[in-house]
């Protein structure tokens, strides 16, 4: 009886984790929805975010470690699609994919170096202000504690999530972009450089990526293995929400926090990581195509 | 305008233009034919940059593009309609037509987009009502009038056309060729693979006729057409079909 009282301070917990997850799916389903390929080191931008972020934090004003870890997740998303690109012409996607794989173990490599292994504490957005670990402000909702740094992720995966669909689907740029997936041929005759698209769409999920990391790291703290498990559960949150679908990817990604939190707080927590593996292969055998995917993708 | 010297282009070790020269000038329609296989959308495909030539030279306007990415010959006033027409199947007739205009620009753009499209409109009304249907749903004529339009608003100055009729039923033709011919009253310059050779004589004013990667024949397209060895050819009894 004792567990259902947790429920929904569960629900917070997950959520908050769902969001990160439908970012990390917005991301995959940017450069999925511009090149075809599926990048592997999505959670590593995350990671690039939380960290940069929280190291500059503790010198500098959020004005300049928040900026700077955008700005740092485009850079290295921009050099990224430089080694995707570099073979692109002859390539086949699997090789970029596994390409991307390999850049995600060497991300976290150097990492590593910089910043060693151990987790940093990030101050809230909007903590109470005071000397030295700066606390944030909560409220209790439904027997839920809230934080506010929680509110913060939902308000900017909402930001994200509104400018993304706002973006692919009015602005020029977007829909070039959404051309190049559909057909790169077509798109290069109508005077698209692909090639441009591509580095584009690198530097987005990126500088997004980033984005979530820093915000999300007041929550769960900074550290340089954070981007393998977020990586992985935005990619079935991608996968379950029907790949190249925004929306799909938003609210699996959400739902999938909520499950695995629920699972974790109130049947086995030792296996909260693996639920979203089961539920993938789960889904991956009844319905390919994904939860909300259009049944036949025809090209 | 157009104009290609000794051209050579290859698939690996196949080679499919085997040096064809030709030129096309200011606001003339030229029409190149020939059998299927003879290597008419390779040399188009080379003149729009998706192929590069192995080698000889392609110039537009007096300098060399040959090699130059297909992507940037588009501001440059060269746009093709490609065989299979290429379209952003899973977007929008309005979305099509817009990213026609990608290139021009931005100043540009906002004045002249809706002006373009009304023309394309004007051209072809279905695709008015069409536009916010996904292009992948059109019938294979309305997608071929797309596939012009979303070209036509490039504002191209040269236009590459590749087999524009094929597939498609007599009175649809008949529209297609309709809106070319149009065209040249716009002062565009057009060079035009068809395969309904007929149909094409009548449009054009001078023609090549292309056989295994090399051009057989020239002239203009009066002389062509009373040509017996083309009459035997091309314009026997099954094309009298295609365009009564
Ligand atoms: N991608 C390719 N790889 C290898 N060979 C090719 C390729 N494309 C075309 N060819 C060959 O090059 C030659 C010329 O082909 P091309 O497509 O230019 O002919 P075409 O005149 O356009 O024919 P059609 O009227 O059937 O469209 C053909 O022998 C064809 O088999
Ligand atoms: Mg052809």
């Amino acid at each position: 009886m004792d567990q259902l009282s947790q429920i929904p301070q569960l629900i917070v917990t997950g959520m908050t984790a769902g969001c990160i997850y439908a970012i990390v799916a917005v991301g995959f389903t940017i450069i999925y929805n511009t090149t075809g390929v599926i990048n592997f080191a999505q959670g590593e931008f995350v990671m690039i975010g939380a960290m940069v972020a929280a190291v500059l934090m503790a010198k500098f004003s959020f004005l300049v470690a928040f900026p700077a870890a955008v700005l740092a997740g485009c850079l290295v998303g921009a050099v990224l699609a430089g080694f995707v690109l570099i073979p692109l012409k002859r390539a086949a996607v699997l090789t970029l994919i596994i390409i991307t794989i390999g850049a995600s173990i060497a991300m976290q490599g150097i990492a590593q170096f910089l910043w060693g292994e151990t987790a940093i504490p990030v101050p809230p957005f909007t903590g109470i202000p005071g000397e030295g670990f700066v606390e944030d402000r909560s409220f209790h909702l439904l027997g839920a504690v809230i934080r506010a740094q929680e509110l913060w992720v939902v308000a900017v995966t909402a930001l994200i999530v509104i400018g993304m669909t706002l973006f692919f689907r009015y602005t020029l740029i977007g829909q070039a972009m959404r051309a190049c997936e559909t057909n790169p041929a077509g798109a290069r005759l109508v005077g698209i450089s692909v090639r441009r698209m591509v580095v584009l769409s690198f530097v987005m999920a990126a500088g997004l990526g980033a984005l979530a990391g820093l915000t999300v790291s007041p929550v769960f703290y900074a550290r340089v293995n954070m981007g393998t498990a977020l990586g992985l559960k935005g990619f079935c949150a991608a996968v379950l929400g029907g790949l190249g679908n925004f929306s799909g990817g938003i609210i699996a990604g959400i739902v999938l926090g909520i499950v695995e939190s629920l699972t974790g707080g109130l049947l086995w927590s030792d296996y909260k990581d693996a639920v979203a593996f089961v539920i993938l292969l789960a889904i991956l055998l009844i319905r390919p195509e994904g939860l909300l995917g259009r049944k036949a993708d025809q090209k | 305008m157009l104009r290609l010297e000794s051209v050579v282009t290859c698939y690996g070790k196949i080679v499919a233009l085997r040096g064809i020269s030709l030129h096309v000038d200011r606001g003339e329609i030229v029409a190149l034919v020939g059998p299927n296989g003879a290597g008419k959308t390779t040399a188009l495909n080379t003149i729009s940059g998706v192929l590069g030539p192995r080698s000889g030279r392609v110039f537009l306007d007096g300098a060399e593009i040959s090699g130059a990415a297909a992507e940037s010959l588009v501001p440059r006033g060269l746009v093709q309609v490609p065989e299979g027409r290429q379209l952003f199947s899973t977007m929008s007739v309005r979305e099509n037509l817009i990213l026609g205009s990608y290139r021009r620009s931005r100043a540009e753009k906002k004045r002249d987009t809706a002006e373009d499209m009304g023309r394309v409109f004007a051209m072809f009304p279905v695709l008015k009502e069409r536009q916010p249907q996904l292009a992948g749903t059109l019938s294979g004529g309305e997608q071929q009038m797309l596939a012009i339009g979303r070209a036509l608003m490039a504002r191209p100055r040269v236009l590459l056309l590749d087999e524009p009729s094929m597939g498609l039923a007599p009175l649809v033709v008949r529209d297609i060729f309709r809106a070319i011919g149009e065209l040249r009253k716009d002062g565009t310059t057009v060079l035009l693979v068809e395969q309904n050779v007929k149909a094409a004589l009548r449009i054009a004013k001078r023609a090549y006729v292309m056989e295994t990667g090399r051009i057989v024949m020239e002239g203009s397209a009066d002389e062509l057409a009373r040509n017996p060895e083309i009459q035997r050819a091309y314009l026997g009894q099954g094309y009298r079909q295609i365009m009564e």
